[in-house]
């Protein structure tokens, strides 16, 4: 009798992984493997480092407020499980292997993974990947790589992000509204 | 009345009253009764006059005492952890808050600076 119950309990956890492995997959991903770059902390002027999960994420849009800047970012934070962010500023010039965000970027050239926009500019040695990943018509997640010689920024959004309302955010909560003609920097 | 009758009388008195030995044991059956009365009179709680013990009738006061500071020490705890709680998700949801916006700031702000680059990619170097 003892024997049977405990056979039961294998066969429900199984069933529960069975069932739940699919769904932990599918949550991972538009999620990319972002390292801390702990080390380049104390080297670099300014750093950020963000990992928001979906408890987070919701825990904080119920004390958003109700005001129109909050309400935009509800929306373009509705259908989003994460936001990963690492951006290192420094001052000078090729003070962080490139190596690093290199790693970074091969994660998203296997497949799934589309290059929205990749810009690569020689002189000033700038780099900028905006990629994406789709499934069944779905996005799954969004990677934003931005280096220079002097600063590297990496956004995985992971959801559903709308990229059009995500551009127009720029400008509330204080962010600058730089206008489209002004000199990128970088970032 | 006549004098015999006055004697009849008196001897069917003198009959009816006379002094009679208690039973056997009779004694002994009166001091076990009495020691059984002071063991019990112990076991009963003592009661005070303006005790509210109407609710718990089987509680003795400092019993009721103990269990009422008890019950509100545990209500003053409850509910002190249920406002720290509160307290610490508060601080937990303001600093989140934070987070996403300066994640969505820096987000908005690279997407922007690439799509500046698409759109004008002459001038943005």
């Amino acid at each position: 009798m003892r024997h049977l119950r405990t056979r039961s309990a294998v066969r429900l956890l199984a069933a529960l992984a069975l069932i739940a492995a699919p769904i932990a997959s599918h949550a991972q991903a538009g999620r990319i493997e972002l390292p801390s770059f702990d080390s380049l902390a104390s080297k670099a002027t300014s750093s950020v480092n963000i990992s928001l999960d979906p408890s987070l994420l919701m825990l904080a849009t119920q004390f958003m407020g109700n005001d129109p800047d909050a309400a935009a970012v509800k929306d373009v934070v509705s259908g989003i499980e994460g936001i990963y962010v690492r951006s290192f500023q420094f001052a000078t010039d090729n003070a962080y292997p490139r190596s690093d965000v290199d790693r970074v970027r091969k994660q998203i050239d296997i497949s799934g993974w589309k290059k929205v926009i990749s810009i690569h500019k020689s002189p000033e040695d700038e780099d900028v990947d905006v990629c994406m990943l789709r499934q069944n018509n779905r996005v799954e997640g969004v990677v934003i790589i931005a280096t220079n010689p002097r600063k590297f920024t990496i956004v995985n959004i992971v959801g559903s992000v709308d990229l059009a309302k995500l551009s127009k955010l720029q400008g509330k909560f204080g962010v600058p509204d730089l206008p489209l003609d002004q000199k990128a920097n970088g970032s | 009345m006549t004098d015999h009758d006055d004697s009849k009388l008196e001897q069917r008195l003198r009959e009816a009253l006379r002094p009679l030995d208690p039973p056997e044991q009779f004694a002994e059956r009166v001091a076990s009764a009495a020691e059984r009365a002071r063991a019990s009179a112990g076991s009963i709680p003592r009661r005070g006059p303006n005790a509210p013990w109407i609710l718990f009738p089987w509680m003795s006061r400092r019993a009721g005492l103990s269990a009422a500071a008890t019950v509100a020490l545990v209500m003053a705890l409850a509910g002190g952890g249920t406002l720290w709680h509160q307290h610490a998700q508060q601080i937990r949801a303001r600093e989140a808050r934070e987070q996403i916006l300066q994640a969505l700031r820096i987000s908005s702000q690279t997407l922007n600076s690439a799509l500046r680059m698409t759109a004008h990619p002459s001038r943005s170097g």
